[in-house]
């Protein structure tokens, strides 16, 4: 297996991990943004911006993560070509890294509900 | 052959298969002993196998701790009483900041990769690493650049700025001398031992393991060099361009941390500890992953709970990039904003426990033996629970603010540290240490160094967690009386050197017993993993097929087996006498035979060249310092011209009926894998450089230009892309020529490449100053445009000594169809570069627009 294909199966079985970082970097980029440009308390018809995109991003995130989780636990997944152990193996880490994505998308965007944006 | 095949192409024999099971010709083992032979006398210093790295690694790492540790106590003798006037405040910064540098960049980080390059090879039944004389280089670049490091304390010349060296103190201002330089480039270039050590773990661990040792049986230890490796490849970059940058505001005055021209020192702080957070897990998880491979073997049972560890290593390689933002705490960044990364603080504690109920269900299951290495590990349990404990109590803000910068959080990460580290190290030292010469390190000598060293330990920090909550900062040289501070200082002191006593007992006892002896045939633990087979400076005799996670307890025979050379590859096959064999990365299925270089003196004189390099800059030397860059280059020519000799012996027989060629160009090479890994290395510190970007601008948006003064008309835009993409398009012309072996076409092509890349910079830099006007000392702006710019310039720099030694091969008849891995890297960092300088440019002059 070359590397781009290795690269691609990589991808696949960090995915919960990885839309974990994305959600994460979407967030607090979001945050430090608002609060530079003093738009932390920015409110459209009464809902306040931030924290509703937060929210957004936070079930999205959590939505994809998801996915992924159950696709891996159906023996779906990042396809493998090599014996059924090492494939069945790489599912079992797929779904594993999705539900500590899960959890840790989840633990990192509560706070958004709960703590004021800049002070 | 197609890549979709390639993990089934070659078909695995069913275990218990010999490989080669008929007698060995006799004198195949001498062949093998002769190709293998370690270099004796001076030229000993032109050894690369890593049996011989691995342990002169591990001995400089420990003299680097012996050292620091000395300055620790120092520091605890000038603070057992107060108004101590011993060490003056001036030595004391140089000091703390030294012994806390030393400790992470010269003791902790090197010693973990040390141990990789020593077992790494022999846990995975592989005859070397993929580069050894990589790794050789590796080795002097780190032992110069400490030793210079440490020397700079006697001149006092040495940093004292503190372990993270902080701006505005460190920049030219406030720190005028040379000392910062000291610790920017002196530290900064050990780093290109940290990256090399990466490469050879990637490509180690997924392209060297013996055949059968699919993902799911390879030992944890394995799975933690991986996350290691992955954790230096998107950590380190940060450190190193914010190096960069603050040598660059140092020497140019380029203000990317000055307030008052729109930098910011929290750009600094941000990129060092998304560095320095990692870098605790770069420290601890190889620690953990060495506990991993013990315990099994002293409980005497498998490890319990397999999946699991690698899933907690894995995790807690993620999210530790997720927590940097907490040692900030006390700096004003938005409160949710920190939140976040309290969060995620905590959420990464729970793979850590993971770890520790497996180690401890594996004690439970098995039979505990009491020896030295079970004591040490037993000791760090309890130890790093407890520094998790405080960990989880520093991720609570305002307990943070409370106790941020006092010795709370000395007690808490030497807690962590030396727990998480030091104790598995021992334990470790002890544990493999027969493999030298065959010698046990004494048990009653090691029972007393434990116990002075765990009793130490904790009475020596256990007392900082009190003296920090009653306020006594750190870094401070002196305290006045009357605060409360007076006994726990002393018995700290106290403490510290038990803890020290203990430490020296073990070394005395390791002076004692030193010897190196190729052959390794005690197994002293009944360990179950493959490091205890019969080995020899070769490695082992033959390369194990391997169906079982711990194969000397589950394969009966394997050891005798595989001595006798039953098994594949045992002896050499081509004329170069040394090889390994490269299997694919999931399955371990057998793919090529890798020819190996013997010893070579080219990795220290080229670390040589490159420490006098970094170090004659820090001391303004730079014409020499030139010169000194510029035998490096050659000798890196050098050390590349001999490699690449193309598939240009026939496939070899290594047993089972299995053939395989001999090395291989394309995707599939241990090379192209390489040179993927430096990839990921460079673009994450080009990812850093534009994060810098980004950054500045949202912080002092007032600086970036608004309108059309200070920006470049977008037709140079239009230009410099096209170029770019022109000088890609050389590229793919250079390899259909190549493919055809139409040479003179494939130099024409390269000449071509060289000549419009050198234009595509040219439309790229020019107008930034001769036509925006962007002066970099002006502000932050300027700053970090033409940092990007010297980034790109950098790369086009070293592509052109690419792209020449390229044309080189090319004339010399040593590049062609079937000879062409020189061209197949350059084509990689081509590649690269040419995006690279699409993503500058188009950064340089759409950003301004888009949100001016
Ligand atoms: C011999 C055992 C050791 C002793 C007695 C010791 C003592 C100390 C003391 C007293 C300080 C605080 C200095 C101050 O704030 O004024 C300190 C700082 C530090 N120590 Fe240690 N230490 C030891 C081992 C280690 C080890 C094994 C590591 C890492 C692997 C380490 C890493 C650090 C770091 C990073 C700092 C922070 C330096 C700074 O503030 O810039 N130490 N040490
Ligand atoms: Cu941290």
């Amino acid at each position: 297996m070359g590397s781009r294909r290795f690269t691609g199966l990589l991808v696949g079985m960090f995915a919960g991990l990885l839309i974990w970082a994305a959600h994460f970097v979407l967030v607090y980029g979001l945050t430090g943004l608002a609060c530079a440009r003093g738009l932390g308390g920015a409110t459209l018809l009464g809902v306040a911006l931030v924290p509703a995109a937060i929210v957004a991003a936070t079930l999205a995130a959590l939505l994809a993560t998801g996915a992924v989780w159950l696709a891996a636990w159906r023996g779906g997944g990042p396809a493998g070509e090599g014996r059924d152990e090492t494939v069945r193996f790489v599912r079992w880490l797929t779904a594993g890294f999705a539900g500590l994505g899960l959890m840790s998308i989840l633990w990192v965007g509560l706070p958004a509900l709960q703590v004021p944006v800049c002070a | 052959m197609t890549e979709r095949g390639d993990e089934s192409a070659v078909p695995l024999p069913p275990p218990g298969t010999l490989a080669n099971p008929g007698p060995r010709p006799p004198e195949e083992l001498q062949r093998l002993e002769r190709a293998w032979a370690c270099p004796t006398g001076w030229r000993f210093l032109t050894v690369v196998n890593n049996s011989y790295v691995g342990v002169i690694y591990i001995g400089t790492a420990m003299l680097f701790f012996v050292l620091a540790g000395i300055l620790g106590l120092l520091i605890r003798v000038q603070l057992a009483v107060p108004e101590n006037d011993l060490i003056g405040h001036a030595a004391f910064n140089q000091y703390f900041t030294v012994h806390g540098t030393a400790m992470m960049f010269l003791f902790a980080v090197p010693m973990m990769e040390a141990f990789g390059v020593y077992l790494l090879p022999a846990i995975l039944g592989a005859r070397d690493l993929p580069f050894p004389r990589l790794s050789a280089y590796a080795y002097w670049t780190y032992l110069i650049g400490g030793l210079a490091f440490f020397a700079s304390l006697l001149f006092r010349l040495a940093p004292d700025g503190g372990w993270f060296m902080y701006p505005p103190l460190t920049s030219y201002v406030f720190s005028p001398d040379v000392n910062a330089d000291i610790w920017l480039l002196g530290i900064g270039f050990i780093e290109i031992a940290a990256i090399a050590g990466a490469i050879e773990m990637v490509v180690g661990v997924l392209r060297t393991r013996a055949p059968g040792m699919s993902l799911d049986k390879m030992p944890i230890y394995a799975w933690a060099l991986l996350v290691l490796a992955g954790m230096i490849i998107f950590a380190f970059p940060a450190i190193i361009v914010a190096t960069i940058l603050l040598e660059l505001e140092r020497a140019f005055h380029w203000p990317f941390f000055m307030a008052e021209k729109g930098g910011d020192p929290l750009l600094w702080q941000h990129l060092f500890w998304f560095f320095g957070h990692p870098e605790v897990y770069i420290i601890f998880l190889p620690a953990a992953g060495l506990v991993s491979l013990m315990v099994p073997a002293l409980a005497r049972h498998p490890l319990v709970g397999y999946r699991w560890i690698v899933l907690a290593i894995v995790g807690t390689g993620f999210i530790s990039f997720g927590l940097w933002v907490h040692h900030m705490f006390t700096t004003g960044i938005p409160t949710l904003s920190l939140a976040f990364f309290s969060a995620a603080s905590m959420a990464v504690s729970v793979p850590s426990g993971i770890q520790v109920f497996s180690w401890i269900a594996t004690f439970g299951r098995g039979r505990i033996t009491w020896t030295v290495p079970s004591l040490f590990i037993l000791g760090f349990l309890f130890i790093f629970v407890l520094g998790g404990l405080t960990g989880v109590m520093v991720a609570v803000i305002p307990f943070d603010w409370q106790v941020h910068d006092t010795y709370f959080v000395v007690a808490h990460f030497h807690y962590v540290l030396i727990g998480g580290m030091v104790f598995p190290l021992f334990a470790a030292l002890y544990y493999w240490w027969p493999q030298l010469n065959g010698q046990t390190l004494s048990h009653r000598l090691g029972v007393w160094a434990f116990g002075l060293m765990f009793a130490g330990f904790n009475i020596a920090f256990f007392p900082m967690h009190l003296t920090g909550l009653l306020g006594m900062p750190r870094r401070v040289y002196t305290y006045p009386a009357g605060l409360g501070w007076e006994w726990l200082n002393m018995i700290s002191t106290l403490g510290a050197f038990i803890l020290a006593a203990g430490v020296a007992l073990v070394l005395f006892d390791m002076l004692r017993r030193f010897g190196l002896r190729g052959r390794v045939d005690a197994d002293p633990w009944d360990a179950g993993t493959l490091e205890w087979l019969p080995s020899d400076n070769y490695g082992t005799r033959s390369i194990p097929l391997v169906h079982t996670r711990d194969p000397l307890w589950e394969q009966p025979d394997l050891a005798r087996q595989v001595d006798a050379g039953h098994h594949f590859l045992p002896g050499p096959v081509t004329a170069a006498g040394r090889e390994t064999l490269i299997t694919s990365p999931l399955d371990a299925r057998p793919q090529y035979v890798m020819r190996l270089p013997g010893p070579t003196w080219v990795p220290l004189l080229a670390a040589v060249t490159t420490a006098a390099f970094f170090l004659l800059l820090a001391f303004k030397l730079v014409a020499i310092a030139i010169v000194a860059g510029v035998l490096t280059v050659v000798l890196y020519c050098v050390w590349m011209w001999g490699s690449d000799q193309g598939e240009d012996e026939p496939p070899v027989d290594i047993g089972a009926g299995i053939r395989l060629p001999v090395d291989r160009s394309g995707p599939q090479s241990h090379s192209w894998w390489g040179v993927v890994t430096l990839l990921l290395v460079d673009g994450t510190g080009f990812a850093a450089l534009v994060w810098s970007y980004v950054f500045l601008w949202t912080v002092s948006p007032e600086v970036w230009p608004a309108g059309d003064a200070r920006m470049a008309p977008l037709w140079w835009l239009a230009a410099g892309a096209a170029l770019w993409v022109a000088a890609g398009g050389c590229f793919a012309w250079a390899r259909r020529a190549l493919r055809r072996n139409a040479h003179g076409m494939l130099r024409l092509a390269l000449l071509a490449g060289l000549g419009v890349m050198g234009a595509a910079y040219a439309a790229t830099l020019y107008p930034q100053w001769g036509v925006a006007g962007l002066d970099p000392t002006e502000d932050a702006y300027a700053a970090i445009v033409f940092a990007l710019l010297s980034w790109q310039g950098f790369h086009v720099g070293v592509l052109t000594v690419m792209v020449l030694y390229t044309l080189a091969r090319s004339l010399s008849g040593r590049l062609h169809a079937q000879r062409r891995l020189t061209f197949d890297n350059t084509m990689l960092m081509w590649g690269y570069m040419v995006g690279q300088g699409l993503v500058v440019i188009g950064l340089i002059h759409l950003f301004p627009r888009a949100v001016g």
